[in-house]
């Protein structure tokens, strides 16, 4: 793996390099203190010293709503719409995003059809990550997601006044053009920086998940009263599934118009919605909102991990910053280990 | 292809569901050469009697005539729509069922107004089988063609019935509730409008009424530990998000 030594001041004139030939996405300041993924305009808006981002990069492979395909008035045929030419680069990702695309990856390539219109967004999108320090809400480090093995065709590790990029594919070779060849190769001394870096960062952390039994805890107690207790604060607005980097659900609806056009679109859903688990016939098989929380912790920590290998969270803290009620993700596992050790000593007496 | 026959009626309401089939300007021409308009009183003087296929409903019922009005019009017609959220919910003529409504008919009209009998503002589905309903205050232009394209096919359309929020935050925007402490109704409030309130930086009064399953006390908790004034929690929930006949279990759930 090469890793390249690109001083910052250059930085500008790269990114309007790759905005002449791509379509560039950076992170820019939405208010005071939110972000956003946004189109690459004016370097003075670039923020790369941000924690998250409102909603995560999937927005970019998966948007929240999506023509499948349609007919015009009077066709018998239906056509796919097309989708820029261009490749998409979405600049400063972090690694719990990061890893939060490899778990699409995972979930919309693992069918016997992998999605189609994932997987030709996918085919475009060319990743630059880049380095981040931890906030309050921050458990990535937990869900082993806190640094991207793979996953980006480049990675800035902020130095100071300077980046080690390292560079991850043939795609983020290109992405450097010619300063792949020029730039100077990183030097023992840097790598010591590096790690040094790495270390501070991973001492950065404040929030922790004990992962070991989290399986075991939602699996065990399904009847546990904190799904009650949850079902009592939780608004069902949706809003920590939708702002996921891994969540997936999608709900597909077909419309027509007077004029005889058809088009059938999938548009983002979530487990919290009421409407989400009815069925014909208008029954209901989630009608409890505690059961909908519980449903949704299940799922992502046991179910997915049970059908892909490894949990649908990457620790990113977006559900946690985002809930109204402030329904803490890692609190609600440490809930459930108290009452389970509580229900231990209870027999233990 | 038959043309559809459809009836607009307007009960206590400000018309403004009646104004937005004559807002789809581009599209006039081709639900006239589709559908037969019955008893659209805004557009055309002429009131053709009998049957109807679908009778779009407007506004709520608040005086004995509309009640008549409404049986009358269920008689006659296959399908009854709820149109807007009046018909719907109940709307802002039910905001507040603590004041009598002889108390607000003279608050209103004072004592020169022409006397009539004032009864508690309902929705329709107080008195009547309502087979759809399509929400907003006004109805949504795109869900009202929507509508008329399915009823020409026979059937209904999927209108979408999650929170404000579910739009809100597909368009990344701030959340008002979190960033600035104000009441905002979006997770009380059907969604379908895109969160065009909240896009354009003002709270979600709630105009599309209920979601189905509204969480009056968790919401009202929220936003009283926020450090908002229970009034005005209160005032912006009843203004639409809370259907008729709320108002008392609003109270309760507001301690």
């Amino acid at each position: 793996m090469r890793i390249l030594r690109f001083h910052k001041s250059h930085l500008e004139v790269w990114l309007d390099l790759i905005a002449e030939t791509a379509d560039l996405y950076v992170p820019k300041k939405a208010g005071e203190k939110a972000h956003r993924f946004e189109r690459y305009e004016d370097f003075q808006e670039v923020d790369l010293s941000y924690t998250r981002t409102i909603l995560p990069p999937k927005k970019f492979l998966f948007p929240p709503e999506e023509t499948l395909f349609s007919r015009d008035a009077g066709s018998d045929s239906y056509h796919v719409p097309e989708i820029p030419d261009r490749d998409v680069v979405l600049f400063g990702v972090h690694p719990c995003d990061i890893n939060g695309i490899r778990v699409l990856d995972v979930f919309f390539g693992s069918f016997d059809r992998p999605d189609y219109y994932y997987q030709r967004r996918r085919k475009k999108l060319r990743i630059v990550g880049h380095s981040c320090m931890p906030d309050e809400n921050c458990f990535c480090q937990s869900m082993d997601a806190e640094t991207a093995a793979s996953g980006f065709d480049l990675f800035l590790n902020d130095m100071g006044d300077h980046y080690l990029v390292t560079l991850g594919t043939v795609e983020g070779d290109l992405l450097l053009g010619d300063r792949a060849d020029t730039l100077p190769e990183a030097t023992a001394e840097d790598m010591t920086e590096l790690m040094a870096g790495i270390r501070r960062r991973r001492e950065a952390f404040t929030l922790e998940l004990d992962t070991s039994i989290v399986p075991q805890a939602v699996s065990l107690h399904q009847t546990d009263p904190v799904w009650e207790e949850l079902g009592e604060k939780c608004l069902t607005c949706g809003c920590c599934s939708l702002g996921c980097p891994t969540c997936t659900c999608f709900n597909i609806r077909d419309t027509n118009t007077l004029g005889g056009s058809a088009k059938r679109s999938r548009t983002w859903d979530a487990c919290l919605y009421r409407d989400f688990a009815t069925v014909a016939g208008g029954y209901n098989f989630r009608p409890n909102r505690g059961r909908r929380v519980q449903h949704r912790y299940y799922h992502k920590q046991v179910g997915f991990a049970q059908s892909f290998g490894q949990p649908s969270c990457v620790g990113c803290g977006r559900c946690i910053k985002m809930c109204p009620t402030g329904i803490h993700f890692v609190e609600v596992f440490r809930a459930l280990q108290e009452n389970s050790l509580k229900q231990e000593m209870g027999r233990d007496a | 292809m038959d043309q559809l026959v459809i009836g607009i009626f307007g009960l206590t309401g400000c018309a403004g569901d009646q104004l937005t089939i004559l807002n789809c300007e581009d599209e006039l021409l081709l639900i006239a050469e589709k559908v037969t308009m019955k008893s659209f009183n805004m557009a055309s003087s002429r009131e053709l009697a009998g049957r109807v296929e679908v009778a779009l409903v407007e506004g709520s019922v608040c005086q004995p005539e509309d009640l008549a009005m409404l049986r009358e019009i269920r008689e006659r017609s296959r399908h009854l729509v709820a149109f807007g959220t009046c018909a719907a919910f109940g709307g802002m003529a039910a905001m507040d069922q603590r004041v009598h409504p002889e108390v607000l008919r003279d608050t209103v009209y004072g004592p020169d107004g022409e006397p009539f009998e004032a009864i508690r503002a309902r929705p329709l589905s107080s008195f009547v089988k309502v087979d759809f309903v399509l929400p907003g205050c006004p109805v949504e232009k795109g869900q009202l063609l929507e509508t008329l394209s399915c009823l020409l096919k026979g059937s209904f359309p999927d209108i979408a019935c999650t929170p404000v929020c579910a739009e809100c935050r597909s368009r990344e925007n701030l959340c008002i509730v979190l960033e600035r402490d104000e009441v905002c109704c979006g997770a009380l409030t059907r969604g379908g409008c895109g969160a065009r309130c909240p896009s354009l930086d003002v709270s979600c009064a709630g105009c599309r009424g209920p979601v189905e399953d509204a969480y009056y006390a968790v919401n009202a908790d929220l936003l009283k530990g926020r450090g908002i004034d229970r009034e005005k929690i209160r005032k912006k929930m009843m203004l639409f998000s809370a259907p008729a006949g709320m108002g008392e279990r609003l109270e309760r759930e507001f301690d």
